[in-house]
């Protein structure tokens, strides 16, 4: 061995198959613990099912919802959002098109916020819908799919409370 | 070596002690899951499903709930109390535009407000390939209140909660 050379064998040796000590054991609990902290309540996994979302999100993606994007700041217009049903296990994934006291409108395909065109660069799939104007209430959100190229009354959307946004896909 | 032996016996004891408690002694809680998981069940079909098996499975569905059952979907504007023999008789004709369906159900939240009633909170989704062979996804929040007769729960009130309003 030359000087100032160092043997990685006994450390990786130690890294691979640590001494099983209390301390080990108790630092293995601790990265579990945190783990669980940040996969149940920070950064939910979860898989994409369904075409509601293309092109932007793919039918059999995964992904990560980042529940913390709420905490200080309200949902804006263009975010995609995950909206919980009864629980947190299936949710709904959308794209915010308009906020509280927005009147929402298509025409023939294109979205009309408070009677001005909207350009959504997001939505590639060509879509023929037609929906009178609504207002969206107070404390909620209007979200929409980008894929418009379903017929209309197959696509879920519409106005939904803040309270059931989750958080946002982390990309 | 004798303490070892006895440590072991008890500790046999005590799992078949556990596993008797909960094969026999199921929670209110566990019923009514039970029973929605036995409706989802006779709900889903096969490719292979004869019509028998088909009248079978709608009858069953029928017994899950109270003689008279009351629907809410406001998103469809739809509100109407039906009877249970009905219910069975409009499931075999849904079930019949499908060549294969799937329900799975998700997050139960059950509460029992008073004796006897149970108040479910449930996501339902039902995938399915129609016989024209298009594939569907249906995808809802339940809310439904079931009433304890004669030991089973049977739904009598289900709500199709509207997440998006249009």
């Amino acid at each position: 061995m030359f000087r100032g050379q160092i043997s990685l064998k006994p450390n990786l040796k130690h890294f691979l198959f640590p001494k099983i000590t209390k301390r080990y054991l108790l630092r293995i609990c601790l990265l579990a613990f945190l783990a669980f902290i940040f996969f149940r309540f920070i950064c939910v996994p979860f898989r994409i099912k369904g075409h509601s979302m293309e092109p932007t999100y793919k039918h059999g993606g995964f992904n990560f919802c980042f529940r913390l994007r709420y905490i200080f700041s309200e949902p804006e217009k263009h975010d995609v959002v995950a909206i919980r049903l009864a629980g947190e296990r299936v949710v709904l994934l959308k794209r915010v098109v308009a906020l509280e006291g927005d009147v929402v409108e298509f025409r023939n395909g294109t979205l009309f916020l408070n009677e001005e065109e909207t350009h959504e660069t997001y939505v590639r799939l060509p879509s023929s819908w037609n929906l009178p104007p609504r207002e969206v209430d107070k404390g909620h959100v209007y979200v929409v799919g980008d894929n418009r190229s379903v017929p209309i009354d197959v696509h879920q959307f519409g106005q939904t409370p803040i309270e059931r946004i989750m958080g946002v896909p982390l990309w | 070596m004798v303490k070892t032996k006895h440590i072991i016996i008890a500790g046999v004891f005590l799992a078949g002690g556990i596993i008797a408690f909960f094969v026999f002694f199921q929670s209110e809680e566990a019923k009514v899951k039970k029973q929605f998981e036995r409706v989802a069940k006779q709900i889903e079909k096969s490719s292979e499903e004869s019509i028998v098996v088909s009248a079978t499975k709608a009858n069953r569905i029928g017994e899950a709930f109270t003689e008279i059952c009351t629907v809410h979907a406001p998103a469809y504007s739809f509100s109407r109390d039906i009877p249970s023999d009905e219910v069975s008789t409009l499931i075999l004709s849904m079930r019949s535009q499908y060549s294969e369906i799937s329900v799975k159900l998700y997050d139960f939240v059950i509460d029992f407000p008073e004796k006897g009633i149970a108040q479910a909170g449930l996501t339902a989704s039902m995938e399915g390939k129609l016989t024209t062979g298009e594939s569907t996804a249906d995808l809802h929040e339940l809310n439904c209140r079931l009433r304890k007769i004669e030991d089973i729960w049977r739904i009598e009130e289900v709500e199709i909660v509207q997440v998006l309003k249009k």
